[in-house]
């Protein structure tokens, strides 16, 4: 599906505590061609801003409504989530890829903002998420997916609230007793390296959706390299996120981040 | 566009449907707007400046400045910086995979495809114009400046008048197509326009990125930024309108406006400063459509 440049507008922002929210999205069949992974390119609220800021989609709640899940990572995402219901935006969606369609039993294992994609996931069945936070107070994209619909474990780094330790951890402890036939992970690169490597011990398909800091989104500007397995550069823009944990992480690589 | 109003523009003697043009580095190779976008008017679109090329394929920068998460490109108030590193797969390649696309969207809508070209030696330059000279679909040639001259030891082509000439006039010699010579904010330009002119260059594309580094820029020390990059977009355009206007008493060359160009009234400014065309490079990325933008707001007469 080709993205179109969406004039659209605030609808709303839900606080879900310590600098994070959904933020709610409204413009002409904005939610078309949205999926599990995609992103889109954004425009910082208010003016004086550059470029645009990559958000994953977290729901479609109506043909041309969609909602993000946002964390204040500096001024550009502060801005937006300073802006008010009503104020205006550009929005380029939908952009990247998908992970695949969860076949069987699916274990999504998100960590901070990499909780957004799994929105999509969260009604679906035989679909389970573990998300990891630093503690109770950065839980509130748990909160935001249990409202959709979605069964989440929680994990926190100090044992505030659920399992005590990281999602690596967790996912580790429910492999002693289950184990899903399919991992999908979203989060930061050295816990989806690790992910990556106990599930290729376990034999599990795995996909990951890859992060990296972008100019325009679309394949142009070359600024979100990430390393392949084989020692090459992709642009995650132009054929990711999503990609199967073992084209991008080399086996060696995954071994060392389990251990770390 | 709309048939209403021609906007249509000669530029050093070559013919533009519109005078806003897609800057290098900031298009790719053009086929990446209508492959990812549904609206994009490329009829829109003068000219299309292609990724810099250089004669073997380059990977560009390690993206390891900016850690966590990893990229080259990083946003500054009023301004962005990038760290690519000239990556792109090599004239060749250029000539096989990427022309194709570019020369039916040249014979179907008009407008220019120009192949911006930067190596470290004056030889490479040459061998970089000759090949794209036997190549159809190309209109002709944007020599970046910014690539160190390594038998300088380094010191930047577009930093000195006479390397600059040394480039223009090898490429004027293997070339019968358009060559502009594109120019860095930061250097004589005065005396770099007089001697693209007098080496037989037609146009003028001022400017480029402004090197910049932490320190110039007097911020914080800020971990995921490049130690050196180049600074593009909103900031730019008062240096590079500065530029124009001093290139425009210097020699009566074409010249091209880059900087900063994200409306109409940005374009207009570039005009009243001396330029007859313009690029638009950094508003891409967040307005893929913005050459239609444009037009529109130039073809209603202030
Ligand atoms: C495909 C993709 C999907 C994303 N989805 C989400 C999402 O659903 N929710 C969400 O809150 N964030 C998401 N991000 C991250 C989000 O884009 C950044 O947090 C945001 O761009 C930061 O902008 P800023 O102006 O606030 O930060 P800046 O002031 O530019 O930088 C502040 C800090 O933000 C971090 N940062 C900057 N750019 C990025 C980036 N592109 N990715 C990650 N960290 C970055 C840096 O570590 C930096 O220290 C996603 C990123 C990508 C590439
Ligand atoms: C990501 C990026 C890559 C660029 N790559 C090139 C390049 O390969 N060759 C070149 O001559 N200029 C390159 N430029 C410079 C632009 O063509 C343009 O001169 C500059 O960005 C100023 O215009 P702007 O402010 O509209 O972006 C690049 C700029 C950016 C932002
Ligand atoms: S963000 Fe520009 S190429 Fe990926």
């Amino acid at each position: 599906m080709k993205a179109r440049r969406i004039s659209s507008r605030i609808v709303e922002i839900r606080p879900l505590g310590d600098g994070l929210a959904r933020v709610d999205l409204e413009g002409p069949d904005l939610a078309r061609g949205a999926a599990c992974g995609c992103f889109a390119m954004v425009e910082v609220p208010g003016g004086g801003y550059v470029l645009p800021r990559p958000y994953s989609l977290f729901l479609t709640v109506n043909e041309h409504r969609v909602a993000l899940l946002v964390k204040n990572m500096g001024r550009g995402s502060a801005a937006l989530l300073a802006s008010q219901p009503g104020d205006e935006l550009a929005v380029l969606s939908p952009l990247g890829n998908e992970f695949p369609d969860p076949v069987g039993s699916c274990w999504a294992i998100a960590g901070g903002v990499g909780a957004a994609p799994f929105g999509y996931l969260a009604a679906r069945e035989g679909v389970e998420i573990i998300f990891g936070a630093q503690d109770a107070g950065q839980s509130g994209f748990a909160g935001a997916l249990e409202d959709v619909g979605a069964s989440v474990e929680l994990a926190t780094l100090d044992g505030s609230a659920g399992f005590k330790g990281t999602v690596v951890d967790c996912l580790l402890a429910r492999l002693e007793n289950d184990q899903p036939d399919m991992i999908f992970s979203c989060g930061p690169t050295g816990m989806m390296q690790a992910v990556a490597a106990v599930a290729r011990e376990h034999g599990i398909a795995c996909h990951v959706s890859l992060e990296a800091r972008m100019g325009c989104g679309w394949g142009v500007c070359r600024g979100c390299v990430h390393r392949d397995a084989s020692g090459g550069w992709r642009c995650i823009c132009e054929d990711g996120p999503v990609y199967a944990a073992a084209d991008i992480f080399a086996a060696v690589e995954t071994v060392k981040g389990a251990g770390s | 566009m709309s048939a209403a109003t021609d906007l249509s523009v000669d530029v050093g003697g070559l013919s533009w449907p519109t005078p806003v043009g897609l800057a290098s580095g900031c298009c790719g190779y053009g086929h990446e707007l209508e492959d990812r976008f549904d609206g994009v008017d490329l009829g829109a679109v003068g000219a299309i400046f292609t990724k810099g090329l250089s004669l073997e394929p380059r990977e560009g920068n390690a993206p390891e400045w900016a850690s966590n998460p990893p990229g080259r490109i990083t946003e500054v108030p009023g301004a962005m910086i990038n760290a690519i590193g000239l990556a792109n797969p090599g004239v060749d390649a250029f000539i096989s995979d990427k022309l194709p696309w570019l020369a039916q969207w040249r014979e179907r809508l008009g407008g220019r495809v120009i192949a911006n070209i930067f190596g470290e030696s004056v030889e490479e330059y040459a061998e970089l114009a000759r090949r794209l000279d036997t190549a159809e679909g190309v209109d002709g040639v944007e020599l970046n400046l910014s690539c160190p001259n390594v038998e300088k030891g380094g010191l930047e082509f577009g930093q000195d008048a006479e390397a600059c000439a040394r480039v223009t006039a090898a490429v004027r010699e293997v070339t019968g197509k358009f060559v502009a010579v594109k120019l860095s904010p930061a250097c004589d330009v005065a005396a770099l326009s007089a001697a693209a002119e007098r080496e037989g260059a037609q146009a003028l594309s001022i400017s480029n990125t402004l090197p910049v580094s932490q320190a110039a820029l007097a911020l914080d020390p800020v971990p995921e930024l490049p130690s050196m990059g180049g600074l593009s977009g909103p900031v730019l355009r008062p240096l590079a309108l500065e530029a124009t206007r001093n290139a425009r008493a210097a020699c009566s060359l074409a010249i091209i406006g880059i900087g900063g160009i994200a409306t109409a009234d940005h374009a207009r400014e570039f005009f009243a400063a001396g330029a007859c065309a313009v690029q638009v490079g950094t508003a891409l990325f967040g307005d893929p459509d913005a050459c239609a933008h444009i037009c529109r707001g130039i073809s209603v007469p202030v």
